[in-house]
């Protein structure tokens, strides 16, 4: 095959599913240098699946944190049920928790300001301009994680010694 | 390194990293760290400490606060002729270089990139120091 026919017939990437795909792999490695730099905690990812309309997410503790750029606006989510973040500050601190103490209430979403910090500086390295909100962090008895965005989210799980975690990235074009 | 009876302000709008870092600073030997919620809760503080005779010696701040951000704490310091040369470290998660340039232009003393370590943390204060001694 010539190299002219294989231009032809190379698939045509939408510049959504890029973008997507970026954000994936920014993201995740994200997730997996904050938690072994940060929290001396090493931790897995399974691949991403797309999140069903019907499907909700149950959490204790969470951080969500808004995007934008001139490609897109969305939103980044992370979910911890208690017993995996109480292991997580526990690492980060090399103390053990219990329960969700006011001094560690934050640390969702201060993990996620530093996760969105690596996949922005990553991101736009590569010609996106990605902008960030000061995160929210939500925490309480287990709650539902409704949708980020009108668009199904993408959900990267992670899984420590403890259980599993989530991020979730909502785009809106 | 840093004496360690220098007196340390931590500003972080998150009580986890203040809590870290004063957790790490406290391992290194530094026990007279305060720590405040946001750069507009400090400047002040560093005023008063300052009028009263007990000024701050270094400063840690992060940049993403929402009332008066460490850029802007960082650039109240530096137009203050009393604080124009007081040690100022920015520790953030903002690490693209147009930031980091923004920093150095309003003469930032060290930049510390989150995630960081105890090591990180301990390497920057080290530089900051022999800066300023060799200044």
């Amino acid at each position: 095959m010539s190299a002219n026919s294989a231009a032809k017939t190379a698939p045509q990437f939408d510049d959504r599913l890029v973008n997507a795909v970026n954000l994936v792999n920014a993201f995740q490695e994200g997730v997996v240098e904050t938690l072994k730099i940060q929290c001396s905690c090493e931790v897995t990812a399974d691949p991403y699946y797309v999140r069903d309309k019907d499907e909700y997410t149950d959490a204790d503790v969470a951080g969500v944190i808004g995007m934008t750029s001139s490609k897109f606006i969305g939103a980044v989510a992370i979910t911890f049920p208690q017993e995996v973040y109480l292991e997580i500050m526990g690492k980060m601190f090399g103390e053990e928790f219990s329960t969700v103490t006011e001094e560690i209430e934050d640390g969702a979403g201060e993990l996620l300001n530093i996760i969105f910090g690596h996949a922005k500086s990553q991101l736009n390295a590569n010609g996106h301009d990605l902008e960030r909100a000061i995160p929210n962090v939500v925490q309480g008895e287990t709650f539902e994680l409704q949708h980020l965005t009108p668009t199904p989210a993408i959900v990267l799980t992670f899984h420590t010694e403890k259980g599993s975690f989530r991020l979730e990235i909502g785009i809106s074009a | 390194m840093f004496p360690k009876e220098t007196k340390i302000a931590v500003v972080d709008d998150m009580s986890t990293m203040r809590k870290l870092v004063t957790k790490h600073l406290q391992a290194l030997g530094y026990e007279n760290v305060q720590a405040f919620d946001d750069g507009a809760v400090a400047w002040p503080e560093i005023e008063k400490a300052h009028s009263a005779g007990e000024p701050f010696q270094l400063i840690i701040s992060d940049w993403n606060m929402p009332r008066t951000n460490g850029l802007e704490l960082l650039s109240k310091i530096r137009s203050t002729k009393e604080f124009a040369h007081l040690p100022f470290i920015m520790l953030t998660a903002e690490s693209e270089d147009h930031q980091v340039q923004k920093a150095n232009l309003l003469k930032v003393s060290g930049y510390i990139k989150k995630p960081f370590t105890p090591a990180t943390l301990a390497e920057v204060l080290d530089g900051v120091f022999k800066k300023k001694k060799a200044a």
